[in-house]
């Protein structure tokens, strides 16, 4: 039974405003904490500032577990965690908690990937220039990836919107959960068509906007 | 003055320590440029990093007009390290700052106001020819335009030493001489002391007034520039004057290896030889450079087979030259088949 289309926007628009309020939390909270996990695995890494054998493999293996597990599978084991947390497992707010889970292990990874493709002569450069670490954390290892990390992030942000379809499931609300109760439980072609384009449109536009933003990040010659 | 009293560095690799550097000691005085030179693996870049504490020492010391930064860490390192420059080997400037705000980073580091960092930006990309490009970025700079970059931001604190490792390998020949005459003029104008670490015996031949050689972590060989040049024996002479592949001489005569001393060598030293001996000489090949306004060289030549050696040497030492007969090349090749026969 299909929904008219002119009730569509009526279903479609707060379901994307869900989606965006959950996807732009969860954002927020792995670059917050992404970015430090990201730093310390770099900085213990042998290429690091310092480098520390045994605290990198700790934190690594801990960053592959979180990264092995497939989201579903993730978000269920995760119930009790989630419960604790915010008191529910149903509901955005629960979602937000194993994507938050899912998320940091990722951005930390992505993270790490874009500092390392700093030079190493950059920045031996900033320490015999007489840098602290924490000033060249935030003017060498940052600065100089800040576009890498933004095409990074952009990935993450992507994978999330994702996450969040998944996590419709368990009645996040968004567009994941009105196309799974309505596009394909109620059989509702319409619903499920709008569904889709607007993630396809959403994911097409962050890369779009991710890719601009790096390149104006990026200076290279003109 | 920089010393390098006793320098040991070893890196365990694993599980085994290999000695990178081993017991060098090294003394560059003030306004002098000391190129330290030796093969690909000998420890040049270790002693770099060792020289601006990137690595610590495994022992000995690092000494920067008698301040022991060896002895130095955390925040007292970092504020010493502005008594020493550091140019790198090309990409190590930061893509996303301008000319400017890359020569400002060691005073972004130190803190220094608005307004000094400012001015002492001018001056310094004005030291090194580049105030019209404060504002570009390091990708729209050419190679050599980056390198001195990095050379205004290695002046930025004004430091009394420049410590350069391979600054000028990846650039083409004209902008290494450029690079260079830079160094020299800097060198003079604000009496820095100059370490050049390099592979290129042009850089050494056009900058240096000290060579340091560097085989395995060891100094093999040192001294001034001019005394190495002048001495036959050495092999560092052998690499800055390299032999060019000399002609045969014809049937009858003996292919000599002449050295320019270190006494000065009239320029028409071959006529002067030539009468004073009474014969006729055949120049066959030669290595001559023009190294602090004087001339250095290896020159192969042909004299009459029958000229009593005496007299050779007494006429090359009149003009400054030493000399030794080559062994005969076809003498030697026809040993071993002798011996197989
Ligand atoms: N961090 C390191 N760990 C282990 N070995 C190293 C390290 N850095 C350099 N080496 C070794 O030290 C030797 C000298 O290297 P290097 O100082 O870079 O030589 P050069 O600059 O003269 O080519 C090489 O054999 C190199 O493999
Ligand atoms: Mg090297």
């Amino acid at each position: 039974m299909n929904t008219p289309w002119s009730d569509v926007p009526e279903l479609l628009i707060p379901a994307l405003g869900e989606t965006l309020v959950m996807v732009g939390i969860v954002m927020l909270l792995i670059v917050l904490l992404g970015t430090p996990l990201g730093l310390v695995l770099h900085n213990t890494s042998p290429s690091g500032l310092f480098p520390n054998r045994g605290l990198y493999a700790a934190i690594s293996s801990i960053t592959n577990v979180g990264r092995s597990l497939p989201f579903l599978v993730l978000m269920a084991a995760v119930i009790p965690f989630t419960r604790f947390v915010v008191g529910t497992n149903i509901g955005v707010g629960a979602a937000i908690v194993p994507m938050t889970l899912a998320g940091i292990p990722f951005a930390a990874r992505l993270v790490q990937n874009a500092i390392r493709e700093v030079p190493r002569e950059i920045t031996a450069a900033g320490i015999a220039a007489g840098g602290s670490p924490v000033q060249i954390i935030r003017t060498v290892q940052l600065s100089e990836a800040l576009p890498g990390l933004v095409g990074g992030f952009t990935i993450n942000l992507i994978a999330l919107i994702e996450y969040s379809a998944i996590a419709g499931a368990i009645g996040a609300g968004g567009l994941g959960y009105l196309a799974v109760n309505y596009g394909y439980q109620r059989f509702d072609g319409t619903i499920m068509l709008s569904c889709v384009v607007t993630l396809i449109l959403a994911a097409q536009l962050l890369q779009f906007a991710g890719d601009r933003t790096v390149a104006r990040l990026t200076r290279t010659a003109s | 003055m920089i010393v390098l009293d006793r320098l040991t560095k070893e890196y365990v690799v694993g599980g085994a320590a290999s000695r990178v550097l081993d017991d060098v000691s090294l003394t560059v005085e003030r306004g002098e440029i000391a190129a330290v030179v030796g093969p690909s693996g000998a420890g040049k870049s270790t002693l770099a990093k060792c020289i601006n504490l990137l690595e610590r020492p495994t022992s000995g010391r690092v000494l920067v007009d008698g301040v022991e930064l060896s002895a130095l860490r955390g925040r007292a390192l970092r504020r010493s390290r502005h008594s020493i420059g550091t140019i790198f080997q090309g990409a190590s400037l930061l893509r996303r700052r301008t000319a400017a705000d890359n020569v400002a980073l060691p005073l972004d580091y130190f803190g220094v106001t608005p307004a000094d960092r400012h001015r002492r930006v001018a001056e310094v990309l004005e030291l090194v020819g580049l105030s019209d490009k404060a504002a570009a970025y390091p990708a729209q700079l050419s190679g050599g335009q980056q390198q001195r970059v990095g050379i205004a931001r290695a002046l930025a604190l004004r430091p009394g030493i420049l410590l350069a490792d391979e600054a000028t390998s990846g650039l083409d020949p004209d902008t290494t001489a450029s690079i260079l005459g830079l160094l020299r003029d800097l060198r003079d104008e604000l009496d820095l002391t100059v370490i050049l670490i390099t592979h290129e015996m042009d850089v050494v031949r056009d900058a240096a007034d000290t060579v340091w050689r560097l085989e395995s972590g060891r100094v093999a060989e040192s001294g001034p520039l001019t005394a190495i040049l002048a001495d036959a024996g050495s092999r560092l002479r052998g690499q800055l004057l390299p032999h060019r592949p000399a002609a045969a001489g014809d049937e009858g005569v003996r292919t000599w290896q002449l050295s320019y001393g270190a006494d000065l060598v009239p320029a028409d030293w071959l006529l002067r030889v030539a009468d004073e001996v009474d014969a006729r000489i055949g120049l066959l090949g030669a290595t001559v450079e023009s190294v602090h306004g004087r001339l250095a060289g290896r020159v192969t030549v042909a004299f009459p087979g029958d000229l009593p050696e005496g007299r050779i040497h007494a006429a090359l030492g009149r003009v400054g030259l030493t000399g030794q007969p080559t062994l005969v090349p076809s003498a030697q090749a026809e040993l071993p088949e002798r011996a197989s026969a």
